[in-house]
């Protein structure tokens, strides 16, 4: 299940996130912390999707998290689809990652993988 | 290499190994199974819209993402050649037709050994833009697929043939899935063909700290082979034994949950959109019943026959790489090697056409075949049926009955990993106990009574009105 990105693989850039948990306050939309917040994990041609693993999930702030999440969700919809909704809010796969990224043997995990399974039974779930 | 039609490219040494396509560095030990510590390039070899590429007798080693790579591609051979310590995946192909990758072995990927994803439509959904289909497109025999996370994975792996491999000692074997629709056309996967493989001891428990191999997937530790949402897919005359978990597993995935596909707000930050379906058009025969208009296509018409569950291949060795990376497996000497379960299948309400028929079990008889499984740690509801229709002959005998248990099972998978260990949690995470030991008999019994109770709860009454509604249209 690879993440096909619409250009040509470039060298990587690492913008590794830094500093933060779940205590930090939520990002707010149009507010200060989201707008300066990056994805977390490392860039390949332009986006962290294809490398975004867990271990970068734990060293972000929440409101990197979060503007992760929207990137994930921005490639894990329908391509072809005029926006990216998604059957898995994004406050649900926060607390996905949140859990699936705890125990110690997750690090390496990729988060696109975790989210396009998640997404596929979220109707499913309450 | 871009668009260079035909190119060949052919390894002089005597052996494979002897010339290396090398993209790892820092590497701990020496030869060619040797653990790079890093990685210099993303894709050790890659071919785009290189029609008629030929590569044979060389190893590709040490990619960030995968040792070969090629998209959009009329007409691949791979030809004694092996992949060994890429990240996510050995090979990988992508929209490429009349693809063959024969005599290769590989290990060390995080994902899969071998992955054609997004096939072209050869199978039950081919239109006369393919005249010569039904056919395979894609053909994957005579490697030795290991010491992986999957041995072999394909989203919309459409018209793949699996045969003649030795897959082994991974955490799952083979996996074809629906799942990531998104990217992925071919919509939904269809005319999959696993034949005359030996598929065992696919116990790799990569979910751990020291694991040997860095997972970038979540898969079910213990299993042959995963079928996440396929159509008309034929698995027969493998021998699949010593796999702790299942043998082989089938289960529906729904379309409303491969795509955004509403008229109502479905994200609590963003607004409608009314695009609708699975990337890219959906082609007509799709084998279930009413789809692709009522919004389950998959899991539809799959036949396993001829197959030998938990039985060994008289003369049979472990080959000396199954200890690689230290995977659970039987003591050579002992037989059968049965798996946990052998067919597990979930049911899913309206599926038709799912038939097992002419497997045998353990014991070399029809009688002792394994199925249709239990929801993880508890069983599944009853009558969890294995239909057999009549031999194959009568394959309108098979419908999913439902089954509210394995439902909410793979919901709470999906959803990967966590630390809790209760009865109606997943299981994936952790090796099974050995078939047939203590182990093994107490975790059934332990867990039957949680199973019953969670039947009667709101909770799975819940889930069934979720499930009536996907099957209403709702």
């Amino acid at each position: 299940m690879p993440v096909r990105l619409a250009v040509a693989l470039v060298g990587a850039v690492l913008l590794g996130g830094c500093g933060g948990d779940d205590k930090d306050p939520p990002a707010r939309a149009g507010g200060s912390a989201e707008e300066k917040a990056e994805s977390v994990g490392r860039r390949s041609a332009g986006s962290v999707v294809q490398f975004a693993d867990c271990d970068d999930w734990r060293r972000g702030s929440r409101a990197e998290r979060e503007v992760t999440v929207v990137e994930l969700r921005d490639q894990l919809t329908i391509q072809s689809a005029r926006s990216s909704a998604s059957p898995l809010p994004d406050d649900r796969a926060y607390e996905i990652f949140q859990k699936a990224c705890k125990p110690d043997f997750a690090g390496s995990l990729r988060l696109y993988k975790l989210y396009a399974r998640a997404q596929g039974f979220a109707p499913l779930n309450e | 290499m871009r668009q260079v039609q035909p190119a060949e490219m052919e390894g002089s040494g005597p052996r494979p190994t002897d010339v290396k396509l090398d993209a790892g560095k820092d590497y701990t030990g020496t030869g060619p199974s040797a653990k790079p510590g890093g990685h210099t390039k993303h894709v050790v070899l890659r071919v785009d819209r290189g029609d008629g590429f030929v590569g044979r007798n060389f190893l590709m080693r040490g990619g960030l993402e995968f040792g070969f790579y090629t998209e959009e591609t009329d007409g691949v051979l791979l030809d004694k050649t092996k992949f060994y310590w890429n990240a996510d995946y050995g090979h990988l192909s992508f929209t490429s037709d009349h693809h063959v990758v024969k005599n290769c072995d590989g290990f060390g990927a995080g994902d899969a050994v071998v992955y054609p994803g997004a096939a072209p439509e050869t199978g039950a959904q081919a239109t006369d833009f393919y005249p010569d289909a039904p056919r395979a497109n894609t053909v994957i025999k005579q490697c030795d697929m290991r010491g992986s996370g999957l041995g072999y994975s394909g989203s919309m792996g459409n018209g793949v043939r699996i045969t003649n491999n030795h897959i082994y000692g991974n955490s799952t074997g083979i996996a074809t899935d629906t799942l990531s629709a998104a990217g992925h056309p071919g919509f939904p996967a269809d005319s999959s063909e696993i034949d005359n493989n030996l598929i065992y001891s696919n116990n790799l428990n990569l979910y751990r700290k020291d694991a040997p191999v860095k997972p970038l997937i979540t898969v079910p530790v213990g299993t042959g082979i995963i079928y996440a949402g396929i159509n008309d897919a034929r698995v027969h005359d493998n021998w699949i034994f010593d796999n702790w978990r299942d043998g082989v597993m089938l289960f529906a995935v729904p379309d409303a949950l491969t795509s955004a596909c509403s008229g109502e707000p479905q994200s609590v930050k963003f607004g409608t959109d009314t695009s609708c379906g699975a990337e890219g058009e959906v082609l007509p025969g799709v084998s279930c019943a009413g789809a692709p208009a009522n919004g389950l296509s998959t899991s539809c018409n799959n036949r396993f026959y001829n197959n030998k569950m938990g039985q060994v291949p008289p003369g049979f060795k472990f080959p000396t790489m199954i200890d690689q990376f230290g995977t659970s497996r039987s003591i050579e000497a002992v037989r059968p090697m049965p798996n946990g379960n052998d067919f597990w299948w979930d049911e899913f309400s309206s599926n038709r056409w799912n038939c097992w028929y002419s497997n045998t079990g353990e014991d070399g008889t029809g009688a002792s075949v394994s199925g249709a499984g239990e929801a993880g740690r508890t069983p599944g509801v009853p009558p969890n049926a294995l239909p057999n229709c009549a031999g194959g002959g009568n394959r309108e005998s098979s419908v999913g009955n439902g089954d509210v248990a394995k439902e909410r099972y793979l919901v709470d998978c999906s959803e990967g990993p966590d630390e809790e260990t209760g009865p109606l949690d997943c299981d994936w995470w952790s090796t099974p106990p050995r078939p047939g030991s203590a182990a093994a008999v107490n975790n059934s019994a332990s867990f039957a009574r949680a199973a019953r109770r969670f039947a009667k709860t709101a909770r799975a009454q819940r889930l069934r009105s979720r499930m009536a509604d996907l099957i209403s249209g709702g």
